[in-house]
């Protein structure tokens, strides 16, 4: 288990919104964070100014649309993968985090009533059951960092593991898997892990987990029941990116491959107004190009090469499914000949699920 | 109100003569007593150096003016930019030089209340700002004074050698503000990249602001694969079209599946002329679709 100094490095305060029930979830978290100082506020709003960061933690009820679909990008295919904000921001500190543009002025917010998302999830799921609802938690913040603390994807999980076409993926950087291998019931649940070559995570990742830590924690969830799916993402053109990418797909062996729900692959991209925010940082002296999107990316080119190779030595080790990120149909032609409409497996994910929410604020 | 001779006037402290953005008055429009009272504030001289230049300038003897007593340095300064009234043409000296009064006086924290007089909006970034210009490289800095370069692009490039500045002031000025802000940015992403030492950078702008286009080849280094891509979609269009009339595009930054031609023909043998040179364009189609893929 993590000790609660992990997340005493990590947060200076906490913020608690007025008036939110005192369950034994808050209650447990507050008493796993005891060494920090804990404020009343009435809303976000009423935290002060020097503490709208990520360092600060606020602790709220439920607000607005409990289950969004994922924005996509405009002239690049969408998986339609419907997210939840359980944990909205992220104190990893990766050199790339789109959140900076957008969630640079927030504290890390944990919406603690998991109660509405999880209905509406399960009523998605009956409505849909001739399809594959992936829904996860992991689109604005990393769904497992604070999960020991919360314990809410526990509460998830238990809710909603009977319903045969419900894929829960909580997708992470870290290794903090640990309080969730004893569930009995797993369902289709899925532990997401955001890979990159050691040297990448080293260089852009932050505090985030070491590869060998995450790997071992994919591992131990797939030993214990659990799916687990694979995440290529961002995948950055570092020097010798080919042999570090497939060194990374090598370590990979040993891994169930019947455990394996899917792979993704995306090459790192950026808005403008995320480019502002990133500073100098090296990997943006690549060659980037805007698409069709707004957002930049390597030269298409590129990008197919990138994937062609990583997605060949996949195909390799895995039978697993893999797909692009919000990549254009040209991309997807050059890399697997064919949109994913055109591949079987593939094709469930890419289908829209009916009645999945309104789409994200962000995009 | 009191009337103080020029000399009595020129004894008062100066630490305000720091705007240079209104032209004196014509000493006529003084001798009329057409001018705003000079502020005084214990013995210091708030604001009217312009008028009291022009003052000198004309042989006017005395001036009016108005006591304030009590004011403090910060207050004065709020007084004299409501008199300058001209909240977003600050240069950034003078706004480098209020800062610089406002810190020795231990009084920064006000910046943020005189920035809506300063820049005509609230700011709670100007002292960062104001402090970040403060650090650039002299001739950066005059660049970014004289508005001919934006001040997030001098940031962007402060580490590039000061005589790649100085070149690109002095040769520099045909370029369009917007050409010379992507010049510096592309030269110091180019630098940052291939580690390039000051030597290199030099000679390399040097080199560019020979030709007639000298952001074309900084692109052309800075962009390597997309020029490449560029140039060869160009010795296809000449080896298989020139002079067909026939025009072959792609899509922007190859970002696309497909390729278009697009021609017209005035008869039949000339478009049979065009359809023999789409021929020879078929038979290079495999080098073109390279470029997409």
């Amino acid at each position: 288990m993590i000790s609660s100094d992990y997340y005493d490095k990590l947060f200076h305060k906490i913020y608690l919104e007025a008036g939110l029930d005192r369950s034994p979830l808050l209650e447990g978290a507050l008493e796993r964070l005891k060494n920090l100082p804990v404020n009343i506020v009435r809303s976000k709003e009423d935290i002060p100014e020097e503490d709208l960061n990520r360092h600060s933690l606020f602790i709220c009820g439920p607000k607005g649309e409990t289950v969004t679909r994922c924005p996509g990008s405009k002239g690049h295919l969408c998986c339609n993968y419907l997210t939840v904000d359980l944990y909205l921001g992220c104190p990893l500190g990766c050199a790339y985090c789109i959140m900076k543009s957008y969630l640079n002025f927030s504290p890390v917010t944990v919406y603690l009533d998991p109660e509405p998302a999880i209905s509406r999830i399960a009523e998605i799921a009956r409505r849909n059951p001739d399809r594959e609802v992936r829904v996860g938690t992991g689109e604005l913040g990393d769904s497992l960092l604070l999960d020991p603390l919360f314990e809410l994807s526990r509460i998830f999980i238990r809710s909603l593991a009977h319903y045969p076409n419900l894929y829960l993926e909580f997708k992470t950087k870290t290794h903090l898997v640990d309080h969730l291998l004893d569930l009995e019931n797993k369902g289709n649940t899925i532990i997401g892990f955001s890979l990159n070559p050691q040297p990448v995570i080293s260089a852009y990742e932050g505090i985030t987990s070491s590869l060998g830590r995450r790997l071992e924690a994919a591992r131990k969830a797939a030993e214990s029941g659990y799916h687990i799916s694979l995440h290529f993402d961002p995948i950055i053109l570092v020097d010798d990116w080919e042999e570090l990418y497939t060194g990374l797909v090598e370590k990979l062996a040993g891994i169930p491959e019947e455990r394996i729900a899917w792979i993704s692959l995306g090459t790192i991209r950026y808005t403008p107004a995320l480019k502002e925010k990133l500073g100098r940082q090296d990997f943006l002296l690549e060659e980037f190009v805007p698409c069709r999107d707004g957002k930049y990316r390597y030269l298409q080119k590129i990008r197919s090469e990138i994937y062609r190779k990583i997605a060949r030595k996949l195909a390799a080790l895995f039978s697993a499914r893999i797909y692009l990120c919000m990549e254009s149909s040209e991309v997807w032609k050059n890399v697997f000949g064919k949109n994913p409409a055109e591949i079987s497996g593939v094709r469930d994910i890419f289908k829209e699920v009916r009645n999945g929410g309104s789409e994200h604020e962000k995009s | 109100m009191q009337k103080r001779t020029l000399p009595e006037l020129e004894s008062l402290k100066r630490n305000l003569d720091i705007f240079s953005g209104i032209k004196a008055p014509a000493p006529r429009l003084l001798e009329l007593g057409l001018y705003p009272p000079l502020p005084i504030a214990g013995d210091l001289l708030v604001w009217g150096f312009h008028i009291l230049h022009s003052a000198r300038a004309g042989g006017v003897e005395s001036l009016s003016c108005r006591h304030l007593p009590g004011l403090t340095l910060s207050e004065s300064l709020k007084i004299a930019l409501h008199l300058e009234a001209r909240p977003g043409n600050y240069s950034w000296v003078e706004k480098e030089k209020m800062y610089r009064l406002l810190k020795e006086d231990g009084a920064v924290s006000v910046m943020t209340e005189l920035s809506e007089l300063i820049e005509g909006r609230a700011n709670p970034r100007l002292s960062a700002k104001i402090e970040s210009f403060s650090q650039l490289p002299p001739c950066l800095k005059s660049l970014v004074n004289e508005q001919t370069l934006d001040l997030k692009t001098a940031l962007r490039s402060r580490d590039l050698p000061e005589r790649v500045f100085i070149l690109l002031k002095e040769r520099g000025r045909n370029l369009s503000f917007s050409r010379r802000k992507i010049l510096f940015t592309w030269l110091s992403e180019l630098a940052q990249k291939n580690k390039m030492d000051r030597e290199e950078v030099t000679e390399l702008i040097q080199e560019a602001l020979q030709t007639a286009e000298p952001l074309e080849m900084i692109r052309l280094r800075r962009y390597p694969v997309l020029s490449a891509l560029e140039r060869k979609l160009n010795i296809i269009r000449e080896q298989t079209l020139k002079g067909s009339g026939i025009k072959l595009a792609t899509h922007p930054f190859f970002e696309g599946d497909s390729f278009s031609v697009s021609f017209t023909f005035e008869s039949r043998k000339n478009l049979a002329e065009k359809t023999h040179r789409l021929a020879d364009l078929e038979a290079k189609s495999d080098d073109l679709f390279r470029l997409l893929r």
